[in-house]
């Protein structure tokens, strides 16, 4: 099966968005995943089918005005408040497996 | 009345005359809950009892004496487990926030906790918003309260099923697509997804944050408006908010549809079930009955608005839910033996399988190659829609539509079929969209005796209209009054 422009969502595509995911993906479930993947996509590819044209394409759909607020420093949230869910911590700081 | 079946401004009223006391209301409901939610499985965690006991008390006081005057004061309720409350488990359903206890409170929450609502506890959804069922709660699926083997709806599913059975007079939930407007309709109720902006989002776990709003699920079209009055406003840390107009609830009680232009589209009606366009036509026949005028109107283009709405909602949970990765709050995988690999297992561990599913499909719509064919084309489509409804809501006041396509299906149903899940949100999905405001109300019953419910839209910032023009439709209806037979500790209906 093949979604917009040709594509296949074949193994490569997988282990690809696992990657971009960061999500491991068991050998077992790259088929269902690709049938899965590819059958949402061909839905998807009704929006192909859209007329397009610059000016919506340009355009936000939702016009709010984002408010913008001082550019002043504000206290921050303290230390031991962004800590207190850290799964693994050690004198204030978050820990990690090592990188090196 | 039995306490359980008064709506929330009702419950308050009569708290406020001293008919009934606020422990008085707070028991009534926790009975309930100890009595049935074994079953509906309709919390995912609740508040201390002792907590509750002595809040109630305080509350009392504060009511007795005047300091607390607002419509809700006194009114026990919950929150879908998206909004954070600072201290008590928030888990969005996810295995991945298990852990998690958040240092700060949603302002819409804080909002309502100051105005003297009592917090029974945290609310079953779809893990992380995603769904329509609750089935991909991992905390095991909600049931519909007028029938078990059914769901309750998604994702604020265990907030319409606490609504509906008396375990909650009113819940704050949040609607992305439809989450709030579907579950409602599935179990009797009146929801509303307010135009985007005008309730704060800070402490809602974020989905797809373009669209996330939150918004009440309760028993009537008053109810909502005095939810909607707490918790509207600009709010300093959402950039997104701003200042709502006033919500007055008198405003809600004396509208009258008279003269009233309703839209009908002409599209996205086809192949609905005999039930659900019997009860459009039935209602809409109501409406004009109270002095409104239908109006034919252009499609509005439901197909596109499906497919532009799942491509661009993806791509934001994919960024949204690249944050869990086990370093700062939330699940981390045991014993991992390099940083990439404890990223990997611990999502791969914490998330389930619709939520990577929508977090690979976002990541590939987004991705080198396909971002023009998809993301670009949507954000396109998605501007033209908008436009569209600018240019209807020119000639009417208000769009009518069924919020689903189908009753509440059953429990199993709906999760090996994805597309058939996606699809079903085709009425919901455009107010979101646009960001304009839209509630579902309860119009009739299929021949199952199952609750359907319609959808009015309407443009931006007409929230207190659309309040009022299904409030003058519930002042000549009873649908909104009715409820689900009780539920007996066993699971059976008596």
């Amino acid at each position: 099966m093949k979604g917009a422009d040709g594509v296949q969502i074949d193994k490569a595509m997988i282990t690809r968005l696992g990657e971009l995911s960061r999500l491991e993906i068991a050998p077992e479930e790259y088929a269902p995943l690709s049938a899965e993947l590819e059958e949402i996509l061909t839905c998807f590819d009704k929006i192909a089918g859209a007329e397009q044209d610059g000016e919506f394409a340009q355009r936000p759909a939702v016009q709010n005005q984002c408010a913008l607020r001082k550019d002043t420093v504000s206290t921050p949230l303290p230390c031991g408040a962004l800590l207190e869910n850290a799964p693994e911590k050690q004198d204030g700081m978050f820990t990690v497996p090592g990188v090196m | 009345m039995e306490i359980l079946n008064m709506t929330a401004c009702a419950l308050a009223e009569a708290i406020k005359k001293k008919q009934i006391g606020v422990t008085e209301a707070l028991r009534a409901v926790q009975r309930q809950i100890n009595r049935q939610d074994n079953v509906l499985n309709a919390y995912i965690s609740q508040t201390d009892s002792e907590e509750l006991e002595k809040h109630a008390e305080k509350l009392q006081q504060q009511i007795d004496s005047g300091l607390q005057s607002g419509p809700l004061a006194g009114v026990p309720m919950g929150f879908k487990d998206n909004i954070c409350v600072r201290g008590l488990p928030t888990t969005c359903a996810s295995r991945i926030l298990e852990p998690f206890r958040p240092t700060y409170t949603a302002t819409a929450a804080q909002r309502l906790i100051v105005s003297g609502c009592l917090n029974l506890g945290k609310l079953n959804m779809d893990e992380f918003g995603m769904g329509s069922t609750t089935e991909t709660s991992a905390f095991g699926p909600a049931h519909n309260p007028w029938d078990l083997s059914r769901s309750p709806g998604g994702s604020s599913g265990g907030a319409a099923a606490a609504v509906a059975s008396g375990e909650a007079f009113f819940a704050l939930a949040s609607d992305t697509g439809g989450s709030i407007r579907q579950p409602c309709a599935f179990c009797g109720l009146t929801g509303i997804k307010p135009t985007y902006g005008i309730v704060s989002r800070f402490g809602l776990i974020a989905y797809a944050s373009s669209f996330d709003q939150l918004g009440s699920v309760t028993k009537d079209a008053l109810d909502c408006a005095a939810v909607l009055s707490l918790i509207a406003g600009k709010d300093s840390k959402d950039a997104t908010s701003m200042a709502a107009p006033p919500i007055g609830l008198n405003e809600v009680k004396s509208f009258s549809l008279k003269g009233i232009k309703i839209g009908i589209p002409s599209d996205g009606l086809e192949a609905l079930p005999d039930d659900i366009i019997n009860t459009l036509n039935e209602t809409a026949k109501k409406l004009c009955e109270l002095g409104a005028k239908l109006k034919k109107i252009p499609p509005i283009g439901t197909d596109y608005a499906l497919s532009a709405y799942y491509i661009i909602a993806c791509a934001q949970a994919a960024s949204n839910l690249a944050r869990y990765d086990g370093v700062r709050y939330g699940k981390r995988c045991a014993e991992a033996e390099s940083l990439e690999a404890m990223y990997r297992r611990t999502r791969s561990e914490g998330f389930g399988k619709e939520v990577r599913r929508r977090i690979m499909l976002g990541n590939f719509v987004l991705s080198q190659g396909y971002y023009d064919a998809y993301y670009k084309k949507a954000l396109a489509a998605q501007a033209r829609l908008s436009a569209k409804f600018t240019s209807v809501f020119n000639d009417v006041d208000f769009i009518l539509t069924p919020v689903t396509t189908s009753t509440a299906p059953l429990l199993g149903e709906s999760l090996q079929e994805p597309l058939k899940m996606y699809e079903s949100d085709r009425f919901t999905v455009p107010a979101n969209l646009c960001g304009l405001p839209a509630a579902a109300f309860p119009c009739g019953f299929d021949s199952s005796g199952l609750p359907i419910g319609m959808q009015l839209m309407g443009a931006r910032l007409s929230d207190l209209r659309l309040l009022g023009a299904i409030h003058a439709f519930q002042c000549e209806t009873d649908f909104h009054t009715r409820r689900p037979a009780r539920i007996t500790a066993k699971g059976g209906e008596s």
